[in-house]
């Protein structure tokens, strides 16, 4: 497909350069989360089941959040 | 081929420093109700969300005019992000605080925040002296509380914080204690 050059604005790239500070924060919380309930959580089972769980719902979200993100226009 | 490696994997030791002959006799974490409490604090936050969700189109119908309709759904889904992660946290360090009693020992396993976690011990010959405290109207009512553990040579006492049926593990501490050797618990003490 042939892509197409997209102008942007100043707005929208400050509001997307918010928007990814705000991810990297995110995930660098849940990498912490993650990461201390696999290193010293008791099961090692329970561990991995919660964080595949909290992995799907937060991509699902993120992926959300991305969507309404390119969908912003000026 | 790969199989005992995971088998050992999930066959690992309650804590850190377990002896191989050391008897688990019970593993604690906080009250159902305390957890309870932070997920109550946390569907504040949720309430947030829905009741905004339920007034705005009423009383400010001007954020459902694009572009303002796709930036309010834009700071709904990084909203509802963090509060899943507000979820993640809360549970976490609810989960990983845990309370072990072994017929040698007792631990005490702290994740005060996910970069602070804190691992406590002491040998039951050096017990001094172990007091249950309930205290409140909710912990009288649930049967939660703390156990305080004095143990010899130190200011600081050992704690277990909100615990549920703290004077049946206090007893059950006390007991463990009187099945020591007498050569094994220090002198002076409890007598």
């Amino acid at each position: 497909m042939l892509t197409v050059y997209e102008p942007t604005n100043l707005i929208h790239t400050i509001i997307a350069l918010v928007f990814y500070v705000l991810m990297a924060g995110f995930a660098l919380y849940s990498f912490l989360a993650l990461y201390a309930l696999n290193r010293f959580g008791r099961s090692k089972l329970v561990s991995a089941s919660v964080s595949l769980l909290y992995i799907i719902i937060a991509a699902s979200l993120f992926a959300a959040a991305q969507t309404d993100l390119n969908s912003i226009k000026f | 081929m790969y199989w005992p490696t995971l088998k050992q994997h999930f066959k690992q030791n309650l804590f850190p420093g377990q002896q191989e002959n050391e008897e688990v006799y019970l593993v604690i974490r906080q009250h159902w109700f305390v957890f309870a409490l932070r997920f109550a604090l946390w569907l504040l936050f949720v309430a947030i969300l829905v009741l905004a969700d339920q007034y705005l189109p009423h009383y400010a119908s001007f954020i459902f005019v694009s572009p303002y309709q796709e930036i309010y759904a834009l700071l709904k889904s990084i909203y509802l992000l963090f509060l899943i992660l507000g979820l993640l946290m809360l549970w976490v360090i609810y989960y990983l605080n845990v309370q072990i009693v072994t017929n040698e020992r007792v631990v005490d396993i702290d994740q005060h925040s996910l970069i602070h976690h804190k691992i406590s011990e002491v040998y039951l010959s050096r017990m001094q002296d172990v007091t249950a405290e309930v205290k409140g109207f909710f912990p009288t009512f649930l049967n939660y509380g703390n156990v305080h553990i004095q143990t010899a040579g130190e200011v600081e006492r050992f704690v277990f914080s909100r615990i549920p049926n703290p004077t049946a593990v206090s007893k059950l501490i006390s007991d463990l204690y009187d099945k020591l050797p007498p050569e094994a618990k220090a002198p002076g003490l409890r007598e």
